[in-house]
């Protein structure tokens, strides 16, 4: 291999140094995300629960030094809020992608490791599936099931099952067709062997990575599904609720719905970054 | 290689036979989604508990015994299943769609009166994000200019859209007052939600045509070209461009139907009419005729899309022209 | 006369290529020679300015017929270099088939150092596309102009880039390893044109690692090694009398001394295949046989070597012999026994009797795993010490240090990788190995060190070698019988020295073009 070539393929000579640049580069995203996790489980660490008790001598106020990102339409602390609806709205899209995921490991096996009718079928209906828009299958689960949060958790987790489907069936099927795969076929290797050691890693690694990436999605859509009214009721400690409440105000009280959206932008941003490194990272490992 | 593997590699490259092959295939493919979106459609609403006429009427309905019976007997509500499956596949052919019980009309009507407010702003937004995406990824190929870019695209793409929505709204309507809420002409009016929506499209666009580029830089062919004297932009403006689209209008395809779902988000932001509105409205009154409508609706809008864009796409790269496989 | 002078490459802050000098006059063929990794591409694309990001190149003087490109003592950057690339030195590449983009007309291609300098309207630059199409031996060069790359063969492609190398009639070529990657058809091909073009008054500078291709067209030859010149002089004088050490193992690897065992006629045949075809169903709908009525017999310690063009159907019968594929027609029998005619469930207990090696050893080795996983995968159950144990013995029998067990794939190089998938082949304890191209890979130190590899353990363990290859002259080294294979038959089989001798039409000209 010549000299270039190394170079250019960025050898994985790793040598500290540039391990270091690497785990910098993700650092404020982990950061930010160790934040919000501690606040997802122990909210009393960042805000005081009394605070969460309706005012109505404190209606609206804009930021200040004693309400950092100002009151609400009950007079309740805003910044409190956030940080005790942390938890809630999290855990919307941690559901979502671990139900998604599972599924989406499993049928993906199916359907590369199975007979090929089993294949096709999958195939054909993933394709069908797909051809909607994710918000549109969400809203019209919402719309069968009636409004409520069980309902938005269940249409977003089917709105996004598709993808899940067909790149489950994909990497699957690329595992199956590498070459180490057909040498340990050679090798005499048992199919059951194969399918464990070489190819579930080699699905479940992609997998885990769209999980990550799609934890933000499914945290955004259910927001957004809140925000138009379909999901918890007002009053609910939730960033997609506050958000909705905020909406008549936008002139006059915009911190309402701006201050959960944007711990919101923060969170998902911080998420998709991490799951963006990981994705490189394993990329790199792949070669 | 042998001239006969020359002969035989050049005989199969634009045979007609071959590309209206290809095209049968697509509209085969097309016609069994359409066909499947369908079936669920049906099956879906025959799973919904409850009396049909009912849903069909809605919940405060005072229609007489009389009444239900004849919407009963219009409907074929008294068929075997297996009738009113073939009812259901056959009605949307002849464009009847059913009716709206809140807004006691035609969906159709409903639809091609809504169409085309939604249309544009989809249209605009997508155009947007192209140049922009294109502005970004092509002409920040190096330096400074590409690690801002860079930095900037995940933030585009994760932006919540309901949220670049609202705080658009916040900043330029409310506070600034350039794009007011109420009133304007409209291309004001649709400045605010193009832009909304054109964001995290472009970030995504631009983050695949980038890595589209830069891959292709990969490829032997562009040191060759950079060999006979080809600058920076130039290659990308000769070369890598046409590599990086194929790819990139694929997914702009595929976003297309996203762009649906967000417009309802950003129709309700700015209190715009259009399908996302339609489809609230329904949503909320549990209309469930006028919903299946509108999702059955996107899967047509997909289908199409997915046409168009395969023949972009197998006029930007010949190798895909070729009857059989791919390169 | 392209004149550089004290070239010095960096990356951040290694040092790649130290105070390096190359002088290239027209009508004269300079050769830079190296192992891999000596600098070499480095140095010729420091010429062009053409360095990857992150890597400056220095240098004390550089001038190209008497004007200077560069400020002395400065960096040789992409702008600088720009008006001198496609118009006074121009660039032909490794894989020149490939080197065209495949998303424009070969005519286009061909003319853009015209377009790009500005030498000629869009009209002009056509005409003068499709000429020099035809002054490289194209036939029909206004259709090929006119055509995809995918729509011509390789050959074409690559006089294509030739034309495209020559339109603006520039004074100098540097050519980067351009026969490396090529079967011995075009090699020879290439090597005629560029020779053809130095004695009309072109200089070239020519990277190999090769010194047997580069005594074919270079009147001088400088050798590099670590970034370093160790050698220079006139070709000649260089390989019949070389001084340095690594001159001496590139000499050495250029020749190439025989490897044949000992042929035993009373050891037992362990493969066999009788009229072996494979039909296959094309996208197109219609079948092609790739395989037609091919039979061989392979006796334990012997080597076959089967020979062919690309496409000759070689592969193909690889994967019948190891039961990849069931024949059309045919039978294969490994000692004796019935062996594509089991069914898979039976047949797989016994697959460690005949193992594998292929050309692109990172496709077989799952990259996630270490190499000592990966040579483990092949041994039969054991207990876990006694595992560690034998993947190190497997280690050091293939030549490799134990350490190297705990690394990933990317991290070895090409050869230490073939070495690995060997030692998970042998692993399995098996009776035949089929090596489909194991070298074609590699450099030719590489090369030679894999061959005497495979040899060995011919000779040590009885194995029986089957290997597979378009490189006809390796294969006279180590095979006992030939097998030649042409469109899916068989046109010519024997003791390879017999079948080289008796010189069919397809065989002489496998063997013209290999040196």
């Amino acid at each position: 291999m010549s000299l270039i070539t190394a170079l250019q393929a960025g050898q994985q000579r790793a040598s500290a140094a540039s391990t270091w640049r690497r785990l910098l580069a993700v650092a404020p995203a982990v950061l930010i995300l160790i934040l919000v996790v501690f606040a997802a489980f122990f909210p009393g660490l960042f805000a005081e629960e009394a605070n969460l008790r309706p005012n109505p001598g404190a209606v609206a106020l804009p930021p200040s030094a004693e309400h950092w990102l100002g009151t609400d339409l009950s007079g309740r602390d805003i910044y409190t809020r956030i940080v005790f609806g942390t938890g809630l709205t999290l855990s919307v899209g941690i559901r979502v992608v671990l139900v998604a995921g599972l599924i989406g490991l499993v049928v993906g096996l199916l359907a590369g490791l199975g007979p090929r009718w089993l294949d096709a079928a999958i195939t054909r209906v993933t394709e069908v599936l797909l051809a909607f828009p994710e918000l549109l299958i969400a809203l019209a689960v919402v719309a069968i099931l009636g409004r409520g949060p069980e309902s938005v958790v269940i249409g977003v987790t089917t709105a996004l099952l598709p993808a899940y489907l067909r790149q489950g069936r994909v990497y699957s099927v690329l595992a199956r067709s590498t070459g180490f795969v057909e040498a340990a076929k050679v090798l005499g290797v048992p199919r059951r062997r194969i399918a464990v050691r070489h190819i579930m890693p080699s699905v479940a690694r992609p997998l885990l990575v769209l999980m990550i990436l799609g934890f933000g999605s499914a945290v955004t859509t259910a927001a957004g599904l809140t925000f138009l009214g379909l999901g918890m009721e007002s009053g609910v400690d939730e960033w997609g609720v506050m958000m909705q409440e905020g909406r008549n105000r936008l002139g006059d009280a915009w911190w309402i719905t701006s201050m959960a959206g944007f711990a919101l932008l923060i969170t998902v941003v911080a998420v998709s970054w991490l799951g963006r490194w990981v994705a490189r990272t394993v990329q790199r490992g792949e070669r | 290689m042998t001239r006969t593997t020359a002969q035989r590699v050049g005989s199969r490259f634009l045979r007609p036979g071959a590309l209206w092959r290809a095209l049968g295939r697509r509209i085969s493919a097309a016609a069994l989604v359409l066909w499947g979106a369908a079936s669920l459609a049906f099956l879906v609403l025959a799973a919904v508990p409850g009396d049909p006429v009912d849903i069909m009427l809605g919940p405060h309905s005072t229609a007489s015994p009389e009444a239900r019976a004849d919407i009963r007997e219009r409907w074929g509500l008294n068929l075997p299943l297996w009738q009113q499956y073939l009812l259901a596949l056959w009605r949307p052919l002849t464009g009847d769609f059913g009716i709206s019980y809140q807004q006691q009309r035609p969906v159709t009507a409903i639809l091609a009166e809504q169409l085309p407010h939604t249309l544009l702003l989809a249209v605009v937004a997508m155009a947007l994000a192209i140049a922009i995406a294109v502005g970004a990824a092509a002409f920040t190929r190096r330096g400074i200019f590409r690690s801002i870019v860079q930095l900037l695209e995940p933030v585009a793409v994760a932006a919540p859209t309901f949220w670049l929505a609202l705080t658009l709204a916040s900043v330029f309507s409310y506070g600034l007052g350039w794009f007011p809420a109420i009133g304007g002409n409209p291309v004001q009016q649709l400045v605010l939600p193009a832009i909304a929506l054109a964001v995290p499209l472009a970030g995504t666009l631009g983050q695949l045509l980038r890595d589209g580029l830069d891959e292709a830089d990969r490829q032997p062919f562009a040191e060759t070209a950079r060999a006979r004297g080809l600058g920076t932009v130039g290659l990308v403006w000769r070369h890598t461009l046409r590599h990086a689209a194929s790819g990139t209008v694929t997914m702009a395809g595929t976003l297309f139907g996203w762009l649906l779902g967000g417009a309802v988000l950003v129709e309700s932001v700015f209190a715009r009419p259009g399908l996302g509105r339609v489809a609230l409205d329904a949503i909320m009154g549990r209309d469930l005729q006028v919903v299946m409508a509108l999702v059955l609706f996107a899967g047509v809008v997909f289908v199409i899309i997915t046409l168009v864009v395969d023949a972009l796409v197998a006029f930007l790269d010949p190798r895909t022209r070729r009857g059989g496989d791919r390169a | 006369m392209i004149r550089l002078q004290g070239l010095t490459v960096r990356a951040r802050n290694r040092v790649l290529v130290d105070d390096i000098s190359v002088e290239v006059a027209p009508g004269e063929c300079v050769a830079l020679i190296g192992p891999s990794g000596a600098g070499k591409s480095l140095t010729a694309r420091s010429i062009l300015g053409l360095l990857p990001e992150g890597i400056t190149a220095v240098a004390q003087e550089f001038t190209v017929d008497g004007e200077p490109v560069v400020q002395p003592a400065s960096r040789v950057s992409e702008g600088a270099t720009r008006h001198l690339r496609g118009q006074v030195i121009s660039f032909i590449p490794q894989e020149a088939q490939s080197a065209l983009d495949p998303l424009r007309r070969v005519g286009d291609e061909v003319a853009e150092p015209l377009r790009i300098h500005g030498l000629a309207s869009r009209g002009e630059a056509r005409d003068r596309a499709v000429a020099a199409l035809a002054e490289v031996g194209l036939d029909e060069p206004a259709l090929r102009a006119r055509q995809y790359p995918e729509q011509i063969s390789g050959g074409q492609r690559q006089r294509a880039v030739l034309a495209s190398a020559q339109i603006a009639a520039p004074g100098y070529l540097v050519a980067d390893e351009p026969t490396t990657a090529l079967d011995p058809m075009l090699r020879a091909d290439l090597i005629a044109a560029l020779r053809a073009r130095v004695e009309a008054g072109l200089g070239v500078l020519l990277i190999s690692h090769d010194l047997a291709t580069a005594a074919r067209i270079a009147d001088r030859v400088i050798v590099l090694a670590d970034g370093r010149v160790v050698e220079t002089g006139p070709i000649r004088t260089v390989l019949e009398a070389p001084q340095h050490p690594v001159t001496r193992a590139l000499a050495a690897a250029a020749t190439g001394e025989p490897l044949t065992g000992s042929r035993n006629e009373s050891a037992p045949v362990v493969l066999e295949a009788r009229d072996l075809t494979l039909h296959r169903t094309m996208p197109d709908g219609t079948t092609r046989a790739t395989v037609s009525d091919v039979s061989l017999a392979v006796r334990a310690g012997s080597t076959l070597g089967i020979v062919g063009a690309s496409g000759a159907g070689k592969s193909s019968v690889a994967r019948l012999l190891l039961a990849l594929e069931t024949p059309t027609r045919g039978e294969v029998e490994l000692a004796g026994e019935p062996w594509s005619r089991l069914a898979e469930r039976e047949r797989r207990g016994q697959r460690h009797r005949i193992q594998a090696i292929a050309q692109d050893p990172l496709a077989v080795l799952n990259p996630r795993w270490t190499a000592a996983r990966s040579i483990a995968e092949g041994l039969p159950a054991m207990p876990r010490m006694q595992r560690a144990a034998a993947v190190d013995a497997l280690l050091t029998r293939v030549g490799l240090d134990a350490s190297l067990g705990q690394r990933r794939p990317g991290a070895l190089s090409g050869g230490q990788r073939q070495r690995v998938a060997i030692a998970r082949a042998l692993a399995a304890s098996p009776q035949v190995l089929i090596a489909d191209e194991p070298i074609a890979a590699l450099d030719p130190p590489a090369q030679d060190a894999i061959l005497r590899l495979l040899a060995e353990l011919r000779d040590r363990d009885g194995l029986a070698l089957v290997m597979i290859s378009h490189d006809i002259a390796a294969l006279r080294r180590i095979a006992d019988d030939l097998l030649v294979l042409d469109q899916g038959r068989v046109v010519a089989a024997g003791p390879a020295e017999a079948v080289v001798a008796a010189a069919d039409p397809v065989t002489r000209a496998l063997l013209q073009v290999a040196h």
